[in-house]
Protein backbone atom coordinates (compact mmCIF):
# COMPACT_ATOMS: atom_id res chain seq x y z
CA UNK A 1 0.00 0.00 0.00
CA UNK A 2 1.44 3.22 -0.80
CA UNK A 3 2.20 5.24 1.72
CA UNK A 4 -0.17 8.52 1.37
CA UNK A 5 -3.84 6.76 1.07
CA UNK A 6 -5.88 7.30 3.73
CA UNK A 7 -6.45 3.65 6.21
CA UNK A 8 -9.20 3.26 6.39
CA UNK A 9 -9.45 0.04 8.95
CA UNK A 10 -7.06 -1.52 10.81
CA UNK A 11 -6.61 -3.97 13.66
CA UNK A 12 -3.43 -4.31 15.19
CA UNK A 13 -2.64 -7.56 16.85
CA UNK A 14 -5.94 -8.78 17.44
CA UNK A 15 -6.83 -12.19 19.53
CA UNK A 16 -9.94 -13.85 19.50
CA UNK A 17 -10.44 -17.20 21.65
CA UNK A 18 -13.19 -19.14 22.16
CA UNK A 19 -12.79 -20.37 25.49
CA UNK A 20 -9.44 -22.53 25.49
CA UNK A 21 -9.20 -22.56 21.67
CA UNK A 22 -7.07 -20.14 19.72
CA UNK A 23 -9.16 -18.96 17.01
CA UNK A 24 -7.07 -15.90 15.97
CA UNK A 25 -3.33 -15.12 17.49
CA UNK A 26 -2.78 -11.63 16.76
CA UNK A 27 -2.96 -10.48 13.24
CA UNK A 28 -2.26 -6.92 11.98
CA UNK A 29 -4.17 -6.32 8.46
CA UNK A 30 -5.35 -3.06 7.19
CA UNK A 31 -7.33 -1.39 4.54
CA UNK A 32 -6.94 2.01 2.53
CA UNK A 33 -9.62 4.01 0.97
CA UNK A 34 -10.51 2.27 -2.20
CA UNK A 35 -8.94 -0.91 -1.97
CA UNK A 36 -10.22 -4.42 -1.95
CA UNK A 37 -8.30 -6.59 0.29
CA UNK A 38 -9.10 -10.33 0.43
CA UNK A 39 -8.48 -12.30 3.48
CA UNK A 40 -7.89 -15.97 2.13
CA UNK A 41 -7.55 -19.42 4.09
CA UNK A 42 -8.52 -22.56 4.19
CA UNK A 43 -11.85 -23.61 6.20
CA UNK A 44 -11.05 -22.86 10.34
CA UNK A 45 -8.17 -20.92 9.61
CA UNK A 46 -9.88 -17.47 11.46
CA UNK A 47 -10.81 -15.72 8.73
CA UNK A 48 -14.27 -15.31 9.89
CA UNK A 49 -13.36 -14.71 13.78
CA UNK A 50 -11.59 -12.14 12.22
CA UNK A 51 -14.29 -10.42 10.38
CA UNK A 52 -16.77 -11.23 13.85
CA UNK A 53 -14.11 -9.54 15.96
CA UNK A 54 -13.85 -6.58 13.58
CA UNK A 55 -17.59 -5.84 13.76
CA UNK A 56 -17.90 -6.63 16.90
CA UNK A 57 -19.98 -10.03 17.30
CA UNK A 58 -17.21 -11.36 19.26
CA UNK A 59 -14.83 -9.29 21.57
CA UNK A 60 -11.01 -9.68 21.19
CA UNK A 61 -8.95 -11.58 23.80
CA UNK A 62 -6.24 -8.62 22.69
CA UNK A 63 -5.12 -5.95 20.50
CA UNK A 64 -7.42 -3.71 18.92
CA UNK A 65 -9.55 -2.20 15.58
CA UNK A 66 -9.21 1.14 14.43
CA UNK A 67 -11.53 2.75 11.66
CA UNK A 68 -9.89 6.01 10.45
CA UNK A 69 -7.35 6.14 13.11
CA UNK A 70 -10.43 5.68 15.96
CA UNK A 71 -10.51 2.62 17.89
CA UNK A 72 -13.21 0.70 17.66
CA UNK A 73 -15.11 -0.17 20.97
CA UNK A 74 -15.41 -4.47 21.79
CA UNK A 75 -18.52 -5.61 21.10
CA UNK A 76 -21.54 -3.28 20.53
CA UNK A 77 -22.25 -4.86 16.83
CA UNK A 78 -24.70 -2.36 16.10
CA UNK A 79 -22.28 1.04 16.07
CA UNK A 80 -20.74 -0.53 13.11
CA UNK A 81 -23.47 0.40 10.73
CA UNK A 82 -23.22 4.19 11.79
CA UNK A 83 -19.71 4.01 11.84
CA UNK A 84 -19.86 3.33 8.34
CA UNK A 85 -18.96 -0.47 8.01
CA UNK A 86 -21.51 -2.91 6.33
CA UNK A 87 -21.29 -6.77 6.93
CA UNK A 88 -22.52 -9.44 4.53
CA UNK A 89 -22.74 -12.44 7.12
CA UNK A 90 -21.80 -16.02 6.26
CA UNK A 91 -24.88 -18.04 5.19
CA UNK A 92 -26.24 -14.34 3.86
CA UNK A 93 -28.73 -14.48 7.04
CA UNK A 94 -31.78 -12.79 5.14
CA UNK A 95 -34.80 -12.20 7.22
CA UNK A 96 -36.89 -15.02 5.76
CA UNK A 97 -40.50 -13.93 7.51
CA UNK A 98 -39.73 -10.31 5.84
CA UNK A 99 -40.16 -9.21 2.50
CA UNK A 100 -37.75 -8.08 0.04
CA UNK A 101 -38.56 -4.94 0.62
CA UNK A 102 -38.60 -4.81 4.23
CA UNK A 103 -35.37 -6.71 4.58
CA UNK A 104 -33.51 -3.87 2.14
CA UNK A 105 -35.21 -0.74 4.46
CA UNK A 106 -33.80 -2.42 7.68
CA UNK A 107 -30.35 -2.28 5.72
CA UNK A 108 -31.02 1.20 6.14
CA UNK A 109 -32.17 0.75 9.92
CA UNK A 110 -29.64 3.67 11.46
CA UNK A 111 -30.01 6.15 8.83
CA UNK A 112 -31.92 9.52 8.84
CA UNK A 113 -32.19 10.65 5.91
CA UNK A 114 -35.65 9.67 4.76
CA UNK A 115 -35.45 11.32 1.61
CA UNK A 116 -32.27 10.20 0.27
CA UNK A 117 -33.00 6.66 1.45
CA UNK A 118 -36.03 6.31 -0.85
CA UNK A 119 -33.87 6.86 -3.85
CA UNK A 120 -31.61 4.71 -2.54
CA UNK A 121 -33.88 1.77 -2.59
CA UNK A 122 -34.74 2.37 -6.14
CA UNK A 123 -31.35 2.42 -7.07
CA UNK A 124 -30.89 -1.42 -5.81
CA UNK A 125 -34.41 -1.96 -7.13
CA UNK A 126 -32.46 -0.82 -10.66
CA UNK A 127 -29.24 -2.88 -10.08
CA UNK A 128 -30.86 -6.17 -8.98
CA UNK A 129 -34.21 -5.79 -11.28
CA UNK A 130 -35.12 -9.81 -9.60
CA UNK A 131 -35.55 -8.09 -6.64
CA UNK A 132 -37.45 -5.65 -7.90
CA UNK A 133 -39.57 -7.91 -9.05
CA UNK A 134 -39.96 -9.55 -6.06
CA UNK A 135 -40.27 -6.62 -3.97
CA UNK A 136 -43.30 -7.28 -1.42
CA UNK A 137 -43.05 -11.16 -1.66
CA UNK A 138 -41.00 -12.49 1.31
CA UNK A 139 -37.45 -13.08 0.94
CA UNK A 140 -37.94 -17.05 1.77
CA UNK A 141 -39.17 -17.15 -1.98
CA UNK A 142 -35.58 -16.12 -3.24
CA UNK A 143 -32.64 -18.31 -4.81
CA UNK A 144 -29.55 -18.51 -3.25
CA UNK A 145 -28.13 -16.43 -5.69
CA UNK A 146 -30.78 -13.45 -4.92
CA UNK A 147 -30.67 -14.08 -1.45
CA UNK A 148 -27.02 -12.79 -1.87
CA UNK A 149 -27.79 -10.12 -3.72
CA UNK A 150 -30.53 -9.45 -1.12
CA UNK A 151 -27.55 -9.51 1.62
CA UNK A 152 -25.44 -7.22 -0.50
CA UNK A 153 -28.07 -4.44 -1.04
CA UNK A 154 -29.61 -4.60 2.42
CA UNK A 155 -25.76 -3.93 3.88
CA UNK A 156 -25.39 -1.47 0.87
CA UNK A 157 -28.72 0.49 2.00
CA UNK A 158 -26.58 1.55 5.03
CA UNK A 159 -24.13 3.56 2.89
CA UNK A 160 -21.21 2.03 4.18
CA UNK A 161 -17.86 3.73 3.41
CA UNK A 162 -16.10 -0.40 4.08
CA UNK A 163 -18.01 -3.33 3.20
CA UNK A 164 -17.47 -6.52 4.51
CA UNK A 165 -18.58 -9.86 3.20
CA UNK A 166 -17.93 -13.53 4.81
CA UNK A 167 -17.61 -16.15 2.25
CA UNK A 168 -20.16 -14.42 -0.35
CA UNK A 169 -19.14 -17.18 -2.63
CA UNK A 170 -20.04 -19.96 -0.60
CA UNK A 171 -22.88 -22.15 -2.09
CA UNK A 172 -23.52 -20.21 -5.18
CA UNK A 173 -23.03 -22.04 -8.85
CA UNK A 174 -19.38 -20.91 -10.76
CA UNK A 175 -21.79 -18.39 -13.11
CA UNK A 176 -22.96 -16.48 -10.31
CA UNK A 177 -20.00 -16.33 -8.48
CA UNK A 178 -18.80 -14.88 -11.28
CA UNK A 179 -21.71 -12.57 -11.48
CA UNK A 180 -20.83 -11.94 -7.61
CA UNK A 181 -17.20 -10.73 -8.23
CA UNK A 182 -17.94 -8.59 -10.97
CA UNK A 183 -20.56 -6.83 -9.28
CA UNK A 184 -17.85 -6.04 -6.10
CA UNK A 185 -15.23 -5.34 -9.08
CA UNK A 186 -18.27 -2.34 -10.39
CA UNK A 187 -19.36 -1.33 -6.58
CA UNK A 188 -15.05 -0.98 -6.02
CA UNK A 189 -14.56 1.15 -8.84
CA UNK A 190 -18.05 3.79 -7.68
CA UNK A 191 -15.61 4.05 -5.05
CA UNK A 192 -16.79 1.79 -2.11
CA UNK A 193 -13.84 0.24 -0.18
CA UNK A 194 -14.30 -4.02 0.52
CA UNK A 195 -12.65 -6.11 3.02
CA UNK A 196 -13.70 -10.07 1.76
CA UNK A 197 -13.27 -12.78 3.61
CA UNK A 198 -12.90 -15.91 0.63
CA UNK A 199 -11.91 -19.77 0.59
CA UNK A 200 -12.20 -18.68 -2.93
CA UNK A 201 -8.84 -17.92 -3.23
CA UNK A 202 -8.63 -17.89 -7.37
CA UNK A 203 -11.85 -15.54 -7.73
CA UNK A 204 -10.87 -13.38 -4.81
CA UNK A 205 -7.30 -12.70 -5.85
CA UNK A 206 -8.65 -11.34 -9.36
CA UNK A 207 -10.62 -9.01 -8.09
CA UNK A 208 -8.47 -7.63 -4.48
CA UNK A 209 -5.91 -5.07 -5.08
CA UNK A 210 -3.85 -6.77 -1.70
CA UNK A 211 -4.01 -10.22 0.56
CA UNK A 212 -3.55 -11.62 3.29
CA UNK A 213 -3.27 -15.28 3.56
CA UNK A 214 -4.41 -16.43 7.36
CA UNK A 215 -3.15 -20.08 8.54
CA UNK A 216 -4.40 -21.34 11.92
CA UNK A 217 -5.01 -18.17 13.53
CA UNK A 218 -1.64 -16.12 11.81
CA UNK A 219 -0.97 -14.16 8.80
CA UNK A 220 1.21 -16.27 6.98
CA UNK A 221 1.81 -14.10 3.83
CA UNK A 222 0.34 -10.29 2.86
CA UNK A 223 0.57 -8.66 -0.71
CA UNK A 224 -0.59 -7.96 -3.96
CA UNK A 225 -1.86 -11.00 -5.71
CA UNK A 226 1.31 -10.67 -8.42
CA UNK A 227 3.46 -10.84 -5.21
CA UNK A 228 1.96 -13.45 -3.69
CA UNK A 229 2.20 -15.82 -6.60
CA UNK A 230 5.48 -15.20 -7.40
CA UNK A 231 6.38 -16.56 -3.56
CA UNK A 232 4.41 -19.45 -4.12
CA UNK A 233 2.49 -18.61 -0.74
CA UNK A 234 -0.77 -19.16 -3.15
CA UNK A 235 -0.58 -22.44 -3.37
CA UNK A 236 -0.06 -23.55 0.08
CA UNK A 237 -3.62 -21.28 0.95
CA UNK A 238 -4.94 -23.65 -2.00
CA UNK A 239 -4.10 -26.57 -0.07
CA UNK A 240 -6.92 -27.00 2.51
CA UNK A 241 -9.35 -26.12 -0.78
CA UNK A 242 -7.80 -27.83 -4.00
CA UNK A 243 -9.63 -30.87 -3.55
CA UNK A 244 -13.14 -29.47 -3.62
CA UNK A 245 -12.90 -27.64 -6.55
CA UNK B 1 -80.59 -15.55 27.10
CA UNK B 2 -78.35 -16.89 24.74
CA UNK B 3 -77.48 -13.80 23.12
CA UNK B 4 -76.92 -12.21 25.98
CA UNK B 5 -74.46 -14.98 26.84
CA UNK B 6 -72.69 -14.76 23.45
CA UNK B 7 -72.60 -10.94 24.54
CA UNK B 8 -70.95 -11.68 27.74
CA UNK B 9 -68.49 -14.31 26.34
CA UNK B 10 -67.09 -11.90 24.20
CA UNK B 11 -66.63 -9.39 26.82
CA UNK B 12 -64.85 -11.68 28.91
CA UNK B 13 -62.71 -12.87 25.84
CA UNK B 14 -62.11 -9.18 25.47
CA UNK B 15 -59.52 -9.47 28.78
CA UNK B 16 -58.15 -12.98 27.46
CA UNK B 17 -57.50 -11.52 24.60
CA UNK B 18 -54.96 -8.79 26.02
CA UNK B 19 -53.51 -11.43 28.28
CA UNK B 20 -52.83 -13.72 25.38
CA UNK B 21 -51.57 -11.19 23.28
CA UNK B 22 -48.62 -9.58 26.61
CA UNK B 23 -47.79 -13.29 26.30
CA UNK B 24 -47.45 -13.65 22.32
CA UNK B 25 -45.29 -10.54 22.03
CA UNK B 26 -42.48 -11.68 24.42
CA UNK B 27 -42.81 -15.87 23.39
CA UNK B 28 -42.45 -14.15 19.78
CA UNK B 29 -40.39 -12.07 20.04
CA UNK B 30 -38.05 -12.83 23.03
CA UNK B 31 -38.51 -16.61 22.66
CA UNK B 32 -39.58 -17.13 26.67
CA UNK B 33 -42.43 -17.16 28.36
CA UNK B 34 -43.25 -14.56 30.49
CA UNK B 35 -44.52 -15.47 33.73
CA UNK B 36 -44.43 -12.13 35.41
CA UNK B 37 -47.47 -11.55 33.08
CA UNK B 38 -50.66 -12.70 35.83
CA UNK B 39 -48.50 -10.40 38.40
CA UNK B 40 -48.86 -7.41 36.23
CA UNK B 41 -52.47 -7.86 35.62
CA UNK B 42 -53.12 -8.36 39.49
CA UNK B 43 -51.06 -5.29 40.38
CA UNK B 44 -52.98 -3.52 37.70
CA UNK B 45 -56.45 -4.65 39.09
CA UNK B 46 -55.12 -3.97 42.94
CA UNK B 47 -54.37 -0.35 42.08
CA UNK B 48 -57.20 -0.04 40.45
CA UNK B 49 -58.98 -0.72 42.89
CA UNK B 50 -56.81 1.36 45.69
CA UNK B 51 -56.70 4.72 43.83
CA UNK B 52 -60.88 4.19 43.40
CA UNK B 53 -60.87 3.61 46.90
CA UNK B 54 -58.46 6.04 48.75
CA UNK B 55 -61.14 8.76 46.48
CA UNK B 56 -58.54 8.89 43.08
CA UNK B 57 -61.05 10.71 40.33
CA UNK B 58 -61.85 7.81 38.19
CA UNK B 59 -59.59 8.40 34.63
CA UNK B 60 -56.16 9.26 37.32
CA UNK B 61 -57.00 5.57 38.73
CA UNK B 62 -57.50 3.74 35.93
CA UNK B 63 -54.43 5.73 34.28
CA UNK B 64 -52.61 5.05 37.65
CA UNK B 65 -53.13 1.36 37.74
CA UNK B 66 -52.37 1.32 34.18
CA UNK B 67 -48.86 2.95 34.60
CA UNK B 68 -47.97 0.88 37.90
CA UNK B 69 -48.71 -2.65 35.63
CA UNK B 70 -46.31 -0.96 33.10
CA UNK B 71 -43.68 0.07 35.33
CA UNK B 72 -43.50 -3.06 37.12
CA UNK B 73 -42.74 -4.96 33.64
CA UNK B 74 -40.30 -3.00 33.01
CA UNK B 75 -38.55 -3.78 36.52
CA UNK B 76 -38.72 -7.33 35.48
CA UNK B 77 -37.11 -6.83 32.44
CA UNK B 78 -34.21 -4.13 34.27
CA UNK B 79 -33.55 -7.11 36.74
CA UNK B 80 -34.24 -10.28 35.35
CA UNK B 81 -33.90 -10.16 31.28
CA UNK B 82 -31.37 -7.65 30.55
CA UNK B 83 -28.92 -9.48 32.94
CA UNK B 84 -29.72 -13.00 32.08
CA UNK B 85 -29.90 -12.56 28.29
CA UNK B 86 -26.73 -14.73 27.70
CA UNK B 87 -27.87 -17.24 29.80
CA UNK B 88 -29.76 -20.35 29.39
CA UNK B 89 -33.51 -20.20 28.05
CA UNK B 90 -34.72 -21.02 31.80
CA UNK B 91 -33.29 -18.60 33.85
CA UNK B 92 -35.63 -15.51 32.67
CA UNK B 93 -38.29 -18.25 32.91
CA UNK B 94 -37.87 -18.89 36.33
CA UNK B 95 -36.92 -15.95 37.44
CA UNK B 96 -39.94 -14.45 36.03
CA UNK B 97 -41.84 -16.86 37.78
CA UNK B 98 -40.14 -15.28 40.81
CA UNK B 99 -41.59 -12.21 39.94
CA UNK B 100 -44.89 -13.34 39.94
CA UNK B 101 -44.53 -14.62 42.91
CA UNK B 102 -42.82 -11.55 44.60
CA UNK B 103 -45.60 -8.77 43.21
CA UNK B 104 -48.23 -11.66 44.30
CA UNK B 105 -46.63 -11.57 48.16
CA UNK B 106 -46.40 -8.11 48.51
CA UNK B 107 -50.07 -7.22 47.86
CA UNK B 108 -50.61 -10.18 50.28
CA UNK B 109 -48.48 -8.40 53.08
CA UNK B 110 -49.72 -4.79 52.24
CA UNK B 111 -53.82 -5.79 51.80
CA UNK B 112 -54.54 -9.10 52.89
CA UNK B 113 -55.14 -12.11 50.46
CA UNK B 114 -59.28 -11.50 51.22
CA UNK B 115 -61.33 -10.34 48.14
CA UNK B 116 -61.74 -6.83 47.76
CA UNK B 117 -64.90 -5.04 46.28
CA UNK B 118 -63.97 -2.45 43.55
CA UNK B 119 -66.70 0.46 44.21
CA UNK B 120 -67.17 1.79 40.68
CA UNK B 121 -67.40 5.77 41.11
CA UNK B 122 -70.02 5.74 37.72
CA UNK B 123 -73.39 4.22 38.17
CA UNK B 124 -75.16 2.06 35.75
CA UNK B 125 -73.16 2.18 33.11
CA UNK B 126 -75.55 0.12 30.70
CA UNK B 127 -76.59 0.33 27.09
CA UNK B 128 -79.48 -1.42 26.00
CA UNK B 129 -80.69 -3.16 22.58
CA UNK B 130 -84.03 -4.72 22.84
CA UNK B 131 -83.44 -6.87 25.97
CA UNK B 132 -79.70 -7.24 25.27
CA UNK B 133 -78.16 -5.76 28.19
CA UNK B 134 -74.05 -4.08 27.54
CA UNK B 135 -72.21 -2.62 30.29
CA UNK B 136 -70.01 0.14 29.21
CA UNK B 137 -66.78 -0.95 30.39
CA UNK B 138 -67.40 -4.43 29.47
CA UNK B 139 -68.09 -3.25 25.83
CA UNK B 140 -64.98 -0.89 26.54
CA UNK B 141 -62.42 -3.99 27.14
CA UNK B 142 -63.49 -5.91 23.76
CA UNK B 143 -63.33 -2.44 21.92
CA UNK B 144 -59.97 -1.45 23.34
CA UNK B 145 -58.09 -4.83 22.98
CA UNK B 146 -59.57 -4.94 19.27
CA UNK B 147 -58.18 -1.20 18.38
CA UNK B 148 -54.81 -2.64 20.46
CA UNK B 149 -54.29 -5.38 18.86
CA UNK B 150 -54.72 -3.90 15.03
CA UNK B 151 -52.42 -0.79 16.65
CA UNK B 152 -49.82 -3.36 17.36
CA UNK B 153 -50.28 -4.83 13.87
CA UNK B 154 -49.51 -1.68 12.52
CA UNK B 155 -46.70 -0.94 14.70
CA UNK B 156 -45.09 -4.76 13.91
CA UNK B 157 -45.78 -4.39 9.90
CA UNK B 158 -45.53 -0.79 9.19
CA UNK B 159 -42.91 0.97 11.15
CA UNK B 160 -39.48 0.41 11.21
CA UNK B 161 -39.59 -0.35 14.89
CA UNK B 162 -41.89 -3.18 14.42
CA UNK B 163 -39.36 -4.52 11.15
CA UNK B 164 -36.56 -3.94 13.69
CA UNK B 165 -38.96 -6.07 16.21
CA UNK B 166 -40.14 -8.91 13.75
CA UNK B 167 -36.10 -9.25 12.59
CA UNK B 168 -35.39 -10.06 16.77
CA UNK B 169 -37.98 -12.06 16.74
CA UNK B 170 -36.34 -14.26 13.38
CA UNK B 171 -32.40 -13.56 14.15
CA UNK B 172 -31.70 -11.51 17.42
CA UNK B 173 -27.75 -11.43 15.53
CA UNK B 174 -28.50 -10.69 12.32
CA UNK B 175 -30.76 -7.81 13.42
CA UNK B 176 -27.75 -6.28 15.44
CA UNK B 177 -25.41 -6.34 12.16
CA UNK B 178 -28.03 -4.24 10.57
CA UNK B 179 -27.52 -1.79 13.95
CA UNK B 180 -30.60 -2.56 15.43
CA UNK B 181 -30.08 -2.23 19.10
CA UNK B 182 -31.81 -4.84 21.07
CA UNK B 183 -30.61 -4.41 24.68
CA UNK B 184 -33.00 -0.83 23.53
CA UNK B 185 -36.30 -2.40 21.92
CA UNK B 186 -36.41 -5.75 24.55
CA UNK B 187 -37.59 -3.18 27.26
CA UNK B 188 -40.02 -1.90 24.84
CA UNK B 189 -41.60 -5.31 24.24
CA UNK B 190 -41.67 -5.54 28.10
CA UNK B 191 -43.15 -1.79 28.25
CA UNK B 192 -46.10 -2.88 25.21
CA UNK B 193 -46.95 -6.44 26.81
CA UNK B 194 -47.26 -4.86 29.92
CA UNK B 195 -49.12 -2.19 28.88
CA UNK B 196 -52.12 -4.88 27.22
CA UNK B 197 -51.50 -7.32 30.75
CA UNK B 198 -52.37 -3.84 32.82
CA UNK B 199 -54.95 -2.63 30.62
CA UNK B 200 -56.52 -6.18 31.45
CA UNK B 201 -56.14 -6.21 34.74
CA UNK B 202 -57.58 -2.72 35.30
CA UNK B 203 -60.92 -3.70 32.99
CA UNK B 204 -61.16 -7.08 35.20
CA UNK B 205 -61.54 -5.28 38.19
CA UNK B 206 -64.39 -2.64 36.75
CA UNK B 207 -65.99 -5.31 35.00
CA UNK B 208 -65.89 -8.21 37.59
CA UNK B 209 -65.73 -5.22 40.61
CA UNK B 210 -63.07 -7.48 42.45
CA UNK B 211 -59.52 -7.87 43.11
CA UNK B 212 -57.74 -10.62 45.09
CA UNK B 213 -53.60 -11.32 44.91
CA UNK B 214 -53.90 -14.32 42.98
CA UNK B 215 -56.39 -12.92 40.57
CA UNK B 216 -53.56 -13.37 37.57
CA UNK B 217 -53.23 -16.54 38.04
CA UNK B 218 -56.43 -18.02 36.33
CA UNK B 219 -56.88 -15.72 33.64
CA UNK B 220 -53.28 -16.27 32.59
CA UNK B 221 -53.74 -19.94 32.02
CA UNK B 222 -56.74 -18.74 30.11
CA UNK B 223 -54.29 -16.44 28.33
CA UNK B 224 -52.01 -19.03 27.53
CA UNK B 225 -54.57 -21.25 26.58
CA UNK B 226 -55.93 -18.77 24.06
CA UNK B 227 -52.40 -17.81 22.66
CA UNK B 228 -52.15 -21.97 21.79
CA UNK B 229 -55.15 -22.43 20.41
CA UNK B 230 -55.06 -19.56 17.73
CA UNK B 231 -51.58 -20.27 17.27
CA UNK B 232 -48.15 -19.18 19.06
CA UNK B 233 -46.50 -16.47 17.69
CA UNK B 234 -49.62 -14.98 15.76
CA UNK B 235 -50.94 -11.91 17.10
CA UNK B 236 -55.09 -12.70 15.48
CA UNK B 237 -54.41 -16.36 16.53
CA UNK B 238 -54.41 -14.44 20.35
CA UNK B 239 -57.56 -12.43 19.21
CA UNK B 240 -59.44 -15.63 18.11
CA UNK B 241 -58.60 -18.02 21.21
CA UNK B 242 -59.26 -15.17 23.55
CA UNK B 243 -62.75 -14.51 22.12
CA UNK B 244 -63.19 -18.71 21.73
CA UNK B 245 -62.32 -18.95 25.10
CA UNK B 246 -64.76 -16.33 27.00
CA UNK B 247 -67.61 -17.60 25.00
CA UNK B 248 -67.15 -20.79 25.59
CA UNK B 249 -67.30 -20.33 29.75
CA UNK B 250 -69.88 -18.06 30.12
CA UNK B 251 -72.00 -20.69 27.68
CA UNK B 252 -70.16 -23.49 29.77
CA UNK B 253 -72.10 -21.72 33.03
CA UNK B 254 -75.12 -21.09 31.19
CA UNK B 255 -76.01 -25.17 29.55
CA UNK B 256 -74.31 -26.64 32.50
CA UNK B 257 -72.96 -25.11 35.88
CA UNK B 258 -69.60 -22.95 36.99
CA UNK B 259 -68.06 -26.37 37.67
CA UNK B 260 -68.03 -27.27 33.96
CA UNK B 261 -66.25 -23.81 32.31
CA UNK B 262 -61.81 -25.77 33.17
CA UNK B 263 -63.35 -29.11 31.81
CA UNK B 264 -64.79 -27.19 28.84
CA UNK B 265 -61.85 -24.52 28.08
CA UNK B 266 -58.90 -27.23 28.59
CA UNK B 267 -60.87 -29.38 26.81
CA UNK B 268 -61.24 -27.38 23.74
CA UNK B 269 -57.55 -26.84 24.13
CA UNK B 270 -56.57 -30.51 23.92
CA UNK B 271 -59.60 -30.90 21.31
CA UNK B 272 -57.79 -28.45 19.27
CA UNK B 273 -53.76 -29.25 19.97
CA UNK B 274 -54.93 -32.99 18.33
CA UNK B 275 -56.42 -31.77 15.74
CA UNK B 276 -54.13 -28.96 14.69
CA UNK B 277 -51.21 -28.76 16.78
CA UNK B 278 -50.00 -25.62 15.66
CA UNK B 279 -53.15 -23.75 16.73
CA UNK B 280 -56.11 -22.68 14.74
CA UNK B 281 -54.07 -19.81 13.00
CA UNK B 282 -50.41 -21.10 13.30
CA UNK B 283 -48.52 -21.70 10.27
CA UNK B 284 -47.17 -25.23 9.58
CA UNK B 285 -44.11 -24.74 7.37
CA UNK B 286 -40.84 -24.46 8.26
CA UNK B 287 -40.64 -20.32 7.37
CA UNK B 288 -43.17 -19.39 9.94
CA UNK B 289 -44.34 -15.68 9.66
CA UNK B 290 -44.77 -14.17 12.87
CA UNK B 291 -47.08 -11.56 13.79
Amino acid sequence: MSGNVEVLLETKDLEVTYGRIEAVKGISISVAAGEIVAVLGANGAGKSSLLKAIYGLVAPRGGEVRLVGRPLPPRLAHMRVANGLALVPEGRQILVSLSVDENLRLGAYRRKDAASLEHDLEAIYARFSNLNQRRHMSASTLSGGEQQMLAIGRALMAKPSLLMLDEPSLGLSPRLVGELFELLRQLNEEGLSILLVEQNTHKALQIAHRAYVIELGRCVAEGTPRQLHEEGKIEEAYLGQNGAG
Amino acid sequence: MLEQQLVNGLMLGGIYVLVAVAFTLTIGILNFLNFSIPGVFMLSGIFTWVLLKAGVYWPLAILGAIFVGAAASLLVERCTYSWMRSSDHYVPLVSSMGFLILFENLVLVQWGSDLQRVVLPFSDLNLRFASLVISIPQLLSLVLAICLVVGLRILLQRTQMGRALRAVAENATTAEILGVVVSRLVPTVFIIGGLFAALGGMLFALNYQQVHPFMGEEVALKGISAMVIGGMGNVWGSVLGGLLIGVIEVLSIHFFNADFVDFSVYGLLLVILFLKPTGLLGASGIVREKF
